[in-house]
Order: structure tokens, then sequence, then C-alpha cells
């Protein structure tokens, strides 16, 4: 593990996923019938799909399944498993290309998924679905454009959508919502830019469009929104043909955008919402983990921030630094705690938190390796996180290192 | 040291259990008690003092300690409601029940693990012969080192009996308390007490009040 920098972390092994180790936001863990342990993940981009891994023993993973995507102007990025339902998201990289939306596989035989459905987002508005949450196997909790959605700012297109699929066969949509303003018609005015980006692509940043949607099985009233540059919002979905705004909290202007997750520690009256970093060697540095006092959840008053490495030395290594994903306590054969914090930082890797003091949050193990061959920066960019019931960590890298497995020591 | 102080307790062979009406855990002020106007107004005291033990970031523990004290109080005057009015209320024996003592820190000797080290639980309450230790949500991840304490502590103090209360057993809303968890010398907290006491007063009230 030489250049491997590592407190209270441990490799247990490495697998560069056939050569496809380009991972995106999307980790899911499966326990199948047979007791086979699955890990799932979704690639960043083109030409593969999604790839199922056998980690029934952690220490000696096995790709049993890796797909294509139909074509290369699209990638899938997430995806969720519940059970032996598998939902995986479709985004394009033009709009009103197709297929745009998402499709269910049933994976009960996890080397032949069988697709069970698709259900379509395309439009002439839309780049379909970025992210999805679904973890009570009955609703999808979508962040996607929509046939029917104009927005009035072109890369404010992603809206949440909530689409029960308790027919997966026939997945219908049960309501939606968007940040007011942003959509053609509204009687709220457009929202202010944070920081204006030219118009030459609809990815990146300077955007009021939804990333990710957390809505938890015992907590099935209330969704927690990263909604890009319009910052946290928790919404009252016990009609979810109607969500509502509890409350909104960002941070944005003067920090530069993209509020990416938003984890709530229902226990402790605690929310930890990420801003993702996108541009690499700091262009849009701070991209901080904060760290919410949420008992009125109707003022939600920030308190801390999760400490990160020092900045001058992060940025100058190549690549991108700061905040992105998180383990989210999701149910099943998952690592749940409300004092411990698993997230991915890029370049710094992943990285543990102790929230138990959560005015002064403490890094207590993290774990850098050496940037990958055949990557487009020279550093690991850790992108996505998964800890399961074990406190076993699975991680990937975001262009072409593959999964990495891990033990934590604390 | 005392047994029992604001922050701390202190358990040997022999030491008595800890009540709401042990002394030495609430640091009553003068002022407090002059805001004592009713029995009602008593007890919505006591459960403020026991609050200022708890986390500020603790929601789930703050829900099972109100709901362990309004139980408590529900269970004296279910026993003693049929008796003969007298000096004694069924709502003075409340403060016989056991003094929940929260977000347990128990300190393991220096030999266990040749550095300090300390096994943690939600709530721990000490009968005088038994310790029962309450671990809320049973089902959340406990880290490595965690576990190895707590699972020192169950193995060398007999005297300690854990029950875990899971969400099913103890929901985020309602009032619900799950007495059948408990044993017996828990919940029924009057059995080897004759007289009842009301909350002890703090060693540093200075100056004689007339309640």
């Amino acid at each position: 593990m030489s250049d491997t920098l590592f407190h209270n972390m441990t490799l247990i092994s490495h697998d560069p996923l056939n050569g496809f180790g380009g991972v995106g936001e999307g980790m899911a863990l499966q326990v199948t019938g047979k007791g086979e342990r699955i890990l799932w993940i979704a690639h960043e981009g083109p030409p593969k799909n999604f790839t199922g891994v056998d980690v029934s023993d952690p220490r000696n993973p096995k790709v049993i399944c890796q797909t294509e995507l139909p074509h290369s102007n699209m990638r899938s990025n997430s995806l969720e498993v519940t059970g032996d339902i598998l939902a995986v998201a479709y985004q394009v990289y033009e709009l009103g290309l197709e297929p745009a939306g998402f499709e269910l596989f049933d994976v009960s035989d996890p080397r032949n998924p069988k697709s069970i459905s698709h259900y379509s987002t395309a439009g002439p508005h839309s780049r379909g679905a970025h992210c999805l949450w679904f973890v009570d196997g009955e609703y999808v909790h979508l962040a996607s454009g929509a046939p029917d959605f104009t927005p009035r700012h072109p890369r404010d297109d992603q809206i949440y959508q909530i689409i029960d699929v308790r027919n997966p066969s026939k997945p219908e949509e049960a309501g939606r919502w968007w940040y007011p303003g942003t959509m053609e018609g509204d009687d709220a005015p457009p929202p202010e830019r944070i920081i204006p980006e030219p118009l030459d692509t609809l990815r990146g940043g300077d955007a009021f469009r939804l990333h990710n949607a957390n809505v938890y099985p015992d907590h099935p009233d209330r969704a927690y929104l990263g909604y890009i540059d319009g910052g946290a919002f928790i919404l009252d979905i016990s009609d979810k043909s109607n969500p509502t705004i509890v409350s909104n909290w960002s941070p944005h202007n003067p920090y530069p955008g993209f509020t990416h997750t938003v984890m709530p520690l229902f226990d402790r009256g605690l929310i930890v919402v990420t801003d993702e970093c996108i541009k690499d060697d700091g262009a849009d540095w701070p991209k901080l983990t904060w760290v919410l006092d949420a008992r009125n959840e109707e003022n939600l008053v920030p308190i801390s921030t999760l400490p990160l490495p020092p900045v001058e030395e992060y940025t100058s290594k190549g690549g991108r630094f700061g905040s992105h994903n998180l383990h989210e306590n999701r149910p099943g054969p998952s690592f749940h705690s409300e004092e411990i914090i698993v997230g991915a930082f890029f370049n710094a890797g992943i990285r543990v938190y102790d929230l138990k003091n959560p005015y002064q949050p403490e890094c207590v193990a993290y774990f850098i390796p050496p940037g990958p061959e055949n990557s487009r920066v020279p550093t690991i960019q850790m992108n996505e996180v998964y800890v399961d019931e074990n406190g076993i960590v699975y991680c990937g890298d975001r262009w072409a290192g593959g999964l990495y497995i891990l033990e934590m020591d604390i | 040291m005392p047994p029992l102080g604001g922050r701390h307790a202190r358990i040997t062979p022999g030491t008595p259990g800890f009540r709401i009406s042990s002394s030495g855990w609430t640091g009553f002020a003068s002022r407090d008690l002059k805001l004592i106007t009713s029995g009602d107004r008593l007890y919505e005291l006591v459960r403020e003092k026991l609050n200022t033990k708890l986390p500020t970031f603790a929601v789930r523990l703050r829900q099972f300690v109100d709901r362990y004290l309004d139980n408590a109080r529900a269970r004296a005057r279910a026993q003693f409601d049929n008796e003969t009015p007298g000096l004694i209320t069924p709502d003075d024996w409340f403060y016989s029940a056991f003094l929940p003592l929260p977000n347990a820190r128990i300190a393991l000797p220096p030999e266990a693990f040749d550095r300090p080290a300390f096994a943690e639980l939600s709530v721990l309450f000490w009968t005088g012969d038994m310790a029962i230790g309450v671990q809320l949500d049973p089902a959340a991840s406990v880290i490595g080192s965690k576990q190895r304490y707590l699972d020192w502590l169950t193995a060398h103090w007999p005297a300690l009996t854990i029950v875990e209360v899971s969400r099913d057993q103890f929901g985020a809303t309602g009032d619900n308390f799950p007495t059948g968890l408990f044993p017996d010398a828990l919940t029924n907290f009057w059995a080897d007490v004759s007289i009842p006491q009301g909350p002890g007063l703090s060693r540093n009230l200075d100056s004689p009040l007339a309640v």
C-alpha cells in the first residue's frame, strides 16, 4: 500500500471491475434468497450500465454480472436494490434522447437480471433521471426531468418525482414537486442564480434542480432533498400527490452551491448536508459537509462542518477535493449509526467522522489510496460509499479505479 | 466522592439503590424550592432537572426518560390510589422510583484495556442489588471498540442486566412505555420502601426554607 495514506482503516480487497472502473453514485447491497451478498454498482459513464459483484467474501470479490448501456450518449450513475428488485436510473446527455428515466430489474438470479419495466421520463426538455432512492419496495424517489415539465432555465430540469412501484410492472407517478419559480408558468419568480455559468453545457452547477431525495420508511411523511443551488429542503409528503415545504436551508451565496445529500439523524435531531465538489483543483472550494441542528425541523441551524485536510495541499494534488456522497443509513443490510458518519471526499478519500459531539465532529479514520491507472486525473477520486451491517466499507473511484473494500478499526 | 452527584454515580457493594428521592443529583437551589407550589410543580421540576443531564441532541433518549417518569408516576397512583387518604399521597410514592442515569459512561478498570475506556449504555439504573442497563435501538450499528468495552463490562459485572428496547417496542410517537421488558425490581419500586421521601435537597442549600 505504498503512497496510501490511512488511519484506522485497512484495504481488504480491490476489484477493477473488468477494467471498467468508473463508479457512479449508486451502490447497494442485496442479500439473495440463497444468502449470497451482491453489491450492485452503477457506472459513472458509458459503455457499462451496472455491475454486480459477489462480496459474500469481501476479501475475495467476484464480478458476476456486467451489463451494457443501449448507447453511449447516456449513463446510469444511480441505482438502488430492495429485496430482489433493482432500480437503475437512466440519464441522457442530450435533451429528448431515450431511454431516459429508470428501469426495474428482477435480480433474484443476480447473474441474469431480468427487466420488469421501464418508466420513461424522456421529453423535449428532459435529460432523464440523474439519481434515485428506492429503499421501501414501494416508491422510487426520483430526480429527473419529465415530458411535461418545461423549466424556465435549461439547467433546472430535474425535479422531485414520487413513483409508485408497488406493482413493479406498472410504475405510476404518485406526486411531484419542484423549486417554486423554476417551471414555465409558475407564479413565483425565477430564483436568482448563485454563480451564473455559460449555457454551453447543461451539466454542472448554476442549477436549481434536485440531486438526492431521501425518504426513510420509519418516517414516511418526510422527504429530505438536496436541491443543488436551492439548498436543503424538508418536504411533508404525507399526501404524496401534494408535497409541501416544511423548511429550507441554504448556505449558497456566499457558498458556491450544489447541495447534494440531506441525511437526517432522527434520534438525535440532527441533519448532515453535503455540497458536492464538481470542479478540479479547488476551483469551486469550499465544498463542505454541514451538520445542522434539526430539533425544530422548521428552523434548521448549522452548528458545524466536518473537518477536512488542508485545502492548500489537497487542491494542488489534482482532481476534485471536497464533499460528495455519504453512507446514508439506508434500510437493509446496512450500517446504521447516528454518531459515525462515513463519506467519500474525492482526492481526500474515504473519511470517517465521530459526531458524538456534533459541535466538534472528529475525523477518526481515513483511507486515501494512490491515483489509479488510466484515470483522467492523478489522484483517487472516491465518488461513492456504502457500509454494510458488519462495518465493511465499499467505495469506488469516479474514473477508473473500480471497487475498494475497506475495514474500519475504530 | 459521594455515591451520587449531578454528573456521576459511584457503585460499590452495599451502595443503596439510586432513587429519584436520593440526595446529591438534583442540585436544587433555594430559588428552585420557592417555585414548588404544588405536587405537580415538584414533579415538573424533577423532570426539568433530569433533562439537564441529557445530551442536547438525544431526542429518543429524552423521550425514553420522559415516558419512564410518566409511567412511574402512573404506576404509583394506580398502586396507592385506594389507600386511606392521609399525610402520604399516591404521588409521593413516585419519588421512590429508581433514578435513570442517562447516557451512562461506565469507567472500566485500567487493566481491562491498558488505556482509559468506558462502556456505554443509553440508561443505567441501580436498585441496590441489580444494575439494569438499557440499550435503546439495539439494531443500531456499534463500532468495534464500543462493542468490546460493553462485552467486557457484561462479562465482569454479574449484577448487570441489559434490557434492549427496539424501535418497535418504543415508538417515536405516543406515550407508551415498555414496562413488560423490565424486571419487577425496577417497575415495582415501592416494594421495599416503608415511607416515601421527596427529592433530596442540595447540600449547598444556604438558607433554611419553609416550603
